[in-house]
């Protein structure tokens, strides 16, 4: 699922996808070169609160399709 | 035969469709779609707050109970190149450049990276058909047969000694006369009325934009180190 973060060093957005994030994908601001991945201390953290996000998401297409 | 101006009128158009709920029909699944998502804007903030920010229960200095929200922060690493003066020299004893890559880290808000807007009705399509149709027959069948039959017969004879003679005679008469009418008109009208209404997708509320740019605008990296001296700009 895509996302943006602003680039802490040029302020350009930069397009994330917090999957990718969490199985440690950098990605690399278009703009100044940077590359921003997450710290592995802070992957199941983020992989659980990202679980039950998807949880919640799954609940409203249900929700929809109904 | 039959009069098309005087047969019963068509039903009106215009007068079909201005009965209509269309308020309803239209403003229904709309409205159902607005509650679903202020549903889900509740159960987006109900998740933001449970699970991006750690919740702090205190009292103030007036004795009563106060609930502090943290942000809860989830570290990232950046890592770019830098140019720096190695401490080898060219032939003309330049110290040389050399791109050494630094790792920095920050501190970024959780609820930055979890995709919240995609918690919203992104589309909403009504399609509403209806079809009118009006028609009318008028059919007028007009019939009649006669039929005549007559006869008539007779026979006589007479005679005496040795002759006689015999009479026998009949007479008929058939008559048939047959008349049909028949007359057929139509009339028919139908009208089609088609209504399409799409809803985009909304927005992150503001209030929740502004607390991500607050967050946002106070990134300030810290430097880890580098493989050599050089420290992150």
């Amino acid at each position: 699922m895509k996302n943006q973060i602003p680039c802490p060093d040029c302020q350009k957005p930069i397009p994330v996808d917090t999957e990718l994030l969490l199985r440690g994908h950098e990605f690399i601001c278009g703009h100044c070169g940077l590359q921003l991945a997450l710290a592995p201390t802070s992957r199941p953290m983020v992989a659980g609160v990202y679980t039950q996000f998807e949880r919640l998401l799954d609940k409203q297409q249900s929700h929809q399709s109904r | 035969m039959p009069d098309v101006n005087s047969g019963p009128a068509l039903v009106s158009m215009a007068q079909q469709f201005t009965g209509l709920p269309m308020r309803a029909l239209i403003g229904g699944p709309l409205n159902a779609a607005a509650q679903a998502n202020n549903m889900m804007a509740v159960t987006q903030t109900n998740f933001m707050l449970d699970t991006c920010f750690n919740k702090k229960t205190g009292k103030d200095a007036a004795g009563n109970d106060t609930t502090t929200l943290e942000p809860i922060m989830v570290t990232m690493h950046i890592t770019r190149g830098v140019i720096t003066e190695s401490e080898s020299k060219d032939d003309k004893g330049q110290p040389t450049a050399e791109i050494t890559n630094v790792t920095t880290q920050f501190d970024l808000p959780l609820l930055t990276i979890i995709p919240l807007n995609a918690l919203g009705v992104d589309n909403v399509q009504v399609d509403f058909d209806m079809e009118v149709k009006s028609s009318y027959t008028d059919e007028a069948s007009q019939s009649s047969s006669e039929s005549t039959h007559a006869e008539a017969s007779f026979d006589a004879k007479l005679g005496a000694g040795w002759w006689s003679v015999e009479v026998k005679g009949s007479v008929s008469h058939d008559s048939q006369s047959a008349q049909s009418t028949k007359s057929t008109y139509q009339k028919s009208n139908n009208a089609k009325y088609t209504v399409s209404v799409h809803a985009g997708q909304l927005q992150l509320p503001e209030g929740v934009t502004t607390i991500i740019q607050a967050f946002t605008n106070s990134i300030s990296p810290i430097t880890l180190g580098s493989s050599s001296s050089s420290q992150a700009s």
